[in-house]
């Protein structure tokens, strides 16, 4: 899980610092932590964003625990999936991947508002928070799979019992 | 399963009570925090080098496919500005000279050193205006240090490792810093009774030969000296006499022609992204003159400043008028493109607030 933490983290830093659609910046380390919750539950889902969070506060000069609190966030609210589905369907991961990501992304100027003078952005908020949901929605197709073998998890199959 | 199990419960309260912790032992400055992020980043540094060989070809397709047209219309608007900045840098050379000279003969110097850096990193967020730098405790560099480049004020550091700095920008909204406007035309004077050779109306001559935040502008014709770094299109200093019909004999009306002066003083804060800067705290008095669009907005200087003075910051491009006592709050563009830095000035200039206490 840690070299493909710091790989995204790199990749965040580098290539989608730069990029940026409608002026949003795509949060891949933020769409991995929502959707290991798919596959580890809320409760796996919540430590493996703290844990990737934490690395992001480390990497960057965010205070330590802000990302950390938000990945956290995000990783468990994805999780909440097995609460409503034993093995969701593929489209309703991606909608509680989408939910996680723009908890996640939400959570960062409220815990900033209490840490610094900054954080609301005013309208921007808004936007800002729909273009992280939908890219980690999207993205949850590809990043369910990634965190499932991060975390260990097998899929789960089922079988029949025997008579 | 239930939403609130108790190992789910126990999970975010464990995660919530870990986070206010690490935040509350970084925000009261921790070196351990800091000596872990110093090591963090040398280990990030072989998989950024593996990020940035994976992320420039698809950075290069996508600014190719988003850009190019706004490139080809840039690069036009560019070529005009190139050539009218060829003629503005020749005044303004002449007027640097002027200003070095004047400087020395009062015995000041507005002289820093300077180290060059390359921006190596964006913010990685959405909420937060910084960038990297590869310059670090190694060359010198100190938190609070500002940051320039060849068009004006970049940001303050804010954090420094042994090889790299992050570098807080303008336009961050944690970023505040005292500032001047400079370039305001005086107010437009109405004097068609004013008797001719009429005393002067109070302000210290003394103070007309020299830079003052005094208005410059008289009812008597007198000569009043603007600011070079001012807007050009006023002619400073030059004054006119013209007769009025219908006063009486010997009755003129004397006014001088806009002067270029500094002005006001407040704070400049940033907005955040997409969002222009604004200065507040402007007590406006039209006795002293009006501040139009294009005034230019520098750093104040002095004891508690974040940078020295004289840096220019922008340009005012709106002025929002606010009713009662507040004060209008001017909209500025910034000088620096800070979408687009490459190479930047650390001013070896510690400001006073920056200075640890004991």
């Amino acid at each position: 899980m840690l070299p493909v933490g710091l790989m995204f983290i790199a990749l965040q830093r580098t290539a989608f610092g730069d990029i940026r659609p409608w002026g949003v910046s795509f949060q891949i380390v933020l769409a991995l932590c929502a959707a290991s919750g798919v596959p580890g539950g809320a409760e796996r889902g919540a430590w493996m964003g703290f844990v990737m969070g934490l690395m992001f506060d480390l990497g960057s000069a965010a205070p330590l625990g802000q990302h950390a609190l938000a990945y956290g966030l995000a990783g468990f609210t994805a999780g909440l999936v097995n609460v409503v589905a034993v093995d969701p369907h593929w489209w309703l991961s991606m909608i509680f991947v989408a939910l996680g990501g723009g908890v996640g992304e939400f959570a960062i100027p409220v815990i900033q508002t209490f840490v610094s003078n900054g954080g609301w952005q005013g309208q921007r908020l808004g936007r800002t928070v729909a273009v992280i949901a939908i890219s980690c929605g999207l993205l949850a197709p590809l990043l369910i799979p990634l965190s499932r073998w991060c975390l260990a998890i097998r899929k789960k199959t089922w079988k029949v019992p025997a008579q | 399963m239930p939403v609130y199990s108790v190992n789910r419960r126990r999970a975010i309260i464990l995660l919530v009570l870990s986070s206010v912790l690490l935040l509350t032992l970084d925000l009261r400055g921790n070196p351990v925090i800091d000596r872990m992020r110093s090591v963090f980043s040398r280990v990030l540094t072989p998989f950024e080098t593996a990020g940035e060989v994976i992320a420039t070809p698809i950075r290069n397709a996508w600014h190719g496919a988003t850009d190019y047209q706004s490139l080809a219309r840039e690069n036009e608007k560019l070529r005009d500005e190139l050539a009218r900045g060829r003629g503005d840098q020749l005044a303004a050379r002449a007027i640097y000279g002027d200003y070095q000279e004047l400087l020395t003969l009062n015995g000041l110097t507005a002289k820093y050193p300077t180290t060059t850096a390359r921006v190596v990193g964006g913010a990685p967020g959405n909420f937060r205006q910084t960038v990297e730098i590869d310059r670090g405790s190694s060359d010198g560099i100190l938190v609070g240090m500002p940051v320039v480049n060849f068009a004006g004020l970049v940001g303050k550091v804010t954090k420094v490792y042994d090889n790299r700095s992050v570098v807080l920008l303008v336009t961050d909204s944690d970023y505040t810093i005292e500032c001047k406007v400079s370039g305001v035309d005086a107010a437009p004077v109405d004097s068609s009774s004013t008797p001719l050779n009429s005393t002067p109306s109070g302000i210290n001559r003394a103070d007309l030969s020299t830079t003052t935040t005094q208005p410059l502008a008289t009812t008597t014709p007198t000569t009043a000296v603007g600011r070079s770094s001012g807007n050009a299109n006023a002619n400073p200093g030059a004054t006119t006499t013209t007769g009025v019909a219908g006063t009486g004999s010997g009755t003129t009306s004397s006014s001088t022609a806009p002067a270029l002066v500094e002005r006001e003083t407040g704070g400049c804060q940033g907005r955040g992204p997409g969002r222009l800067s604004a200065m507040h705290y402007i007590t406006e008095n039209p006795v002293f003159g009006t501040i139009n669009v294009g005034a230019v907005i520098s750093t104040t200087g002095g004891s508690k400043s974040l940078a020295p003075p004289d840096i220019i910051i922008g340009e005012v491009i709106n002025k929002i008028e606010r009713s009662g006592s507040a004060g209008p709050i001017l909209e500025i563009k910034l000088g620096a493109d800070l979408n687009h830095l490459n190479l930047v000035q650390i001013v070896r200039y510690r400001p006073p607030p920056e200075v640890p206490s004991g």
